[in-house]
């Protein structure tokens, strides 16, 4: 290549590392008005030291399946959502051990749907790769943010519904969509066992040692999802579980106990379950938990004020949303 | 790995590009034949012995039935001996000509369509109260065999009809099968097209280095800002499609129809970029097909290469057998010259259709896409004299925008209706969707919120219809044969560089990945 076209090439290519660097602080949460969609997991680092007493952790399948508000109205426990959609077991592994350097948990949460994630290293390069670029270039996690920017620069102006991000209560972030499932019962019982790759083996299986070490209750639990749940991924968890002696929650076995309805509790036809469904499930983990009698209840304690204050904002949600 | 990761963009591609470059010009095959092997076990692991076992067959048939013409001594032999010595020959290069053709279906048919074969047996003896008879089979399908295989037939029917030398370089052979750019998607080279330039060893070149990377660019913009945006639409329509109806299946088949475009004319965009930088020239796959006027025409502008492909090696050697030339024959004499003719084309034109069909997936509903366009096709042919001579008639003036527009709106219709079958999940699907357009037909959805529920807010909305207008200009551009990046390298260096820029911030920004986006598969990559 010509000297002249060298240069050229240099030139443009840090022309535009520039732009791309200078760019990405107009599309930073705080400047477009749509904090809100990024409290999810990261949120968790912003609470007091040792205040939380169990977290949810996994994929999409944690993140809309248990709703902390709920929890922490029934029964006072304080727990954090950590989910983060399509995460696999070995970024949830890490995740957990960076929360536990702030937090100590008495009880993990830990849903199952990753361990059947379809692990290639490429796509963990894929990954390591993108996490990369979205730190060095925030424009690319936050490109989205152009949709927005019209709330904070007119934010006087009634917005579509459809618009606005939905906020994010402890890590769980609120969804009223609803589209049935109509694929009739999906739990048919078989004695096939589904494999659990080895890189998902491993990491549940450090997951599972990490909280023996730090002495957490570990409990495995499958949210409802006829999407993604099958009979032999229940018997391979299950199998895992017996093995490790953990406790197993298996929602989609008790689907009446909850009284799912699938016309209305999921939201993109039976994948995930939607605000409806979350509270149901919300409804049933939290007695599962009060009946460890491992976890405290702080409705009454001032020093979680802020908990009951984020409630009321809950509520006020919930109650308008689901009008 | 796809051609839209960061990964393949700023590391696999670069990369390469760097490696080849610094390789000196006899080893550069072998850096890009390297990064094609890498891209495969990448995307499909230990798959990549099927691909093995089709490369080392293929070259070593191709060589085969190079030799055994080559052997053949007629030196000092009577004309008989001579006759027969041939007769034999010839009957040996069919035989080997079998033999690699059927490795190379035999590969794609059971590992493809042995699925579907043993679950319809199946499904037949339950009909008649029979237990199954075959176990169910599935098996993972190694990236790109559907392309790959019709490459490697190509070059096998080309050194036996001897268009082509037989090449004894494997590494060559090997490139021209699994070349990175093509694997997922195509287009369908043929050995004659690229195989000497792949080994070529051209250096890069920054006009041709920056050609490409504009043409990576455009088809990043379709398949980003267009097609992977109206997924979240089109899977939402015809994965719950007993919800809907009416208005909203015929936006679904529209939208799908620009969804498949955008994705795989963007995709081809990348891989003609891609090749562009090394020098190398990937035939076109699309040529403005939403311009056509009939259903033929639009398969000679939509997947060019797969409809040269099925000419060649489907349409013509039917029509070349005795039996169907016989036909022919019997028709033309029967029917007349024009009736004739068109019915005489029609047992070769319905194995080009049910080819299409089958080649695309392994649903019924595939099998009606390519009869559905082999009836369409023959009527057309059939009809053509008469609709000229109606025309006439009625003073019809063919050229007349308004006559144009009829044409073109009716060519619209029936691709949307095509695509509403190729894309439903299954063809009792199909015809469930395409009853509801009439029985379940309300203009209330246009104004009560449902398109909002859809999946696509109203910035997605307005973000595909900006990448919509954009493509269609770029089209009418084309379709007026100027070259646009042309006109672009002639303008000074900040109105060139603000121009690339800005198109790639635009990328970047209404990109739909990330956050609230289902990453999207290239949508022929499953194919």
């Amino acid at each position: 290549m010509h000297a002249g076209n060298k240069i050229r090439t240099l030139t443009f290519i840090t022309g535009l590392t520039l732009l791309l660097y200078i760019m990405s602080f107009l599309f930073l949460p705080a400047n477009t008005g749509a904090e809100g969609l990024y409290k999810k997991a990261g949120g968790i680092y912003k609470e007091p030291k040792n205040t939380i007493g169990y977290l949810s952790i996994g994929d999409s399948e944690s993140t809309t399946s248990i709703s902390p508000m709920e929890i922490w109205n029934t029964y006072g426990y304080t727990g954090f959502n950590c989910g983060v959609p399509a995460q696999r077991l070995q970024d949830t592994y890490y995740l957990l051990e960076k929360v536990l350097n702030r937090q100590s948990p008495k009880v993990v949460l830990l849903e199952t749907n990753a361990c059947f994630r379809d692990f290639k290293y490429i796509n963990a390069l894929e990954t390591i790769v993108d996490d990369k670029t979205k730190k060095i270039f925030p424009i690319y996690q936050y490109h989205n943010n152009w949709r927005y920017f019209h709330f904070y620069m007119l934010k006087n102006l009634s917005a579509d519904v459809t618009e606005k991000p939905s906020p994010v209560y402890k890590g769980y972030q609120y969804n009223i969509n609803s589209k049935p499932y109509i694929g009739g019962p999906y739990t048919e019982e078989t004695d096939e066992v589904e494999v659990i790759q080895d890189q998902p083996y491993l990491y549940l299986t450090k997951i599972s040692e990490l909280c023996k070490e730090k002495g957490i209750r570990l409990v495995l639990y499958s949210s409802p999802s006829p999407k993604c749940w099958t009979y032999a991924k229940h018997n391979a968890v299950k199998q895992f579980a017996d093995k490790n002696d953990l406790d197993y929650i298996d929602l989609n076995l008790s689907l009446d106990q909850l009284s799912i309805d699938w016309n209305t509790d999921t939201r993109d036809g039976g994948d995930h379950i939607n605000y409806y469904g979350a509270k149901k499930v919300s409804a049933y983990m939290g007695s599962y938990l009060s009946g460890l009698n491992l976890l405290t209840d702080h409705r009454q304690d001032p020093r979680f004020e802020s908990w009951n204050n984020e409630f009321k904002t809950y509520e006020t949600q919930t109650i308008k949303g689901s009008k | 790995m796809t051609y839209t990761s960061i990964l393949y963009l700023f590391i696999f591609l670069p990369g390469v590009m760097l490696l080849y470059q610094l390789a000196p010009g006899r080893h550069r095959y072998k850096v890009l034949l390297a990064g094609s092997w890498l891209f495969f076990l990448s995307l499909s692991g230990k798959l990549i012995i099927y691909l093995l076992i089709s490369t080392v067959s293929v070259h070593h048939i191709g060589l085969w039935l190079s030799s055994c013409k080559k052997d053949l001594d007629l030196t000092g032999v009577s004309a008989e001996e001579k006759k027969s010595l041939k007769a034999a020959c010839a009957v040996k290069r069919r035989r080997i000509l079998w033999l690699g053709l059927g490795i190379q279906l035999g590969m794609l048919v059971v590992l493809k369509y042995s699925g579907f074969f043993s679950d319809n047996v199946n499904h037949l003896l339950k009909a008649v109260s029979y237990p199954n008879l075959l176990p169910a089979m599935k098996f993972a399908l190694p990236i790109g065999i559907s392309f790959y295989t019709l490459q490697a037939v190509s070059y096998l029917a080309d050194v036996y009809y001897e268009k082509i030398p037989a090449d004894d370089h494997l590494g060559r052979l090997a490139l021209y099968l699994t070349f990175f750019p093509i694997l997922m998607e195509g287009p369908i080279c043929r050995y004659s097209q690229t195989a000497n330039a792949l080994t070529e060893g051209k250096p890069l070149e920054y006009k041709n280095v920056t050609y490409g990377f504009q043409r990576i660019l455009w088809g990043l913009f379709k398949k980003l800002i267009i097609a992977d945006r109206l997924n979240l639409l089109v899977e939402t329509v015809f994965g719950s499609y007993k919800q809907y109806g009416g208005i909203v299946v015929i936006l679904g088949a529209i939208l799908y129809t620009f969804q498949l475009y955008a994705d795989f004319s963007g995709c081809i965009d990348m891989t003609i970029g891609t090749g562009e930088i090394f020098g190398i020239t990937i035939p076109e796959n699309f040529r403005q097909p939403f311009f056509s006027k009939s259903p033929s025409e639009f398969w000679r502008r939509w997947h060019i290469t797969l409809g040269t492909w099925l000419k060649d090696y489907i349409f013509y050697p039917i029509s070349l057998t005795a039996p169907v030339k016989k036909f022919g024959k019997n028709s033309r004499a029967k029917l007349g010259k024009h009736v004739g003719q068109v019915v005489a084309s029609a047992p070769a034109l319905f194995g080009v259709w049910i080819c299409n069909g089958f080649w695309h997936g392994t649903g019924w509903h595939y099998l009606f896409f390519g009869i559905y366009y082999f009836v369409l096709i023959l009527l057309e042919n059939l009809t053509e004299p008469y609709v000229i001579k109606a025309a006439e008639g009625l003073k019809i003036n063919r050229n007349n925008v308004l006559y144009r527009i009829f044409q073109s709106v009716k060519l619209l219709i029936i691709v949307f209706i095509g695509e509403l079958f190729f894309r439903a999940e299954t063809m009792t699907a199909g015809l469930s969707m395409f009853r509801s357009i009439f029985t379940d037909f309300d203009t209330k959805v246009l104004t009560n919120g449902t398109l909002l529920q859809l999946g696509l807010s109203y910035a997605d909305y307005t973000a595909v219809f900006l990448g919509f207008l954009a493509v269609l200009t770029v089209g009418i551009i084309h379709e007026r044969g100027i070259s646009i990046r042309d006109k672009i390298s002639g303008y000074k260096i900040p109105v060139r560089w603000t121009l690339y820029y800005g198109a790639i911030l635009l990328v970047i920004v209404l990109g739909a990945y990330g956050d609230g986006y289902i990453p999207a598969k290239l949508i022929y990559a499953g194919f």
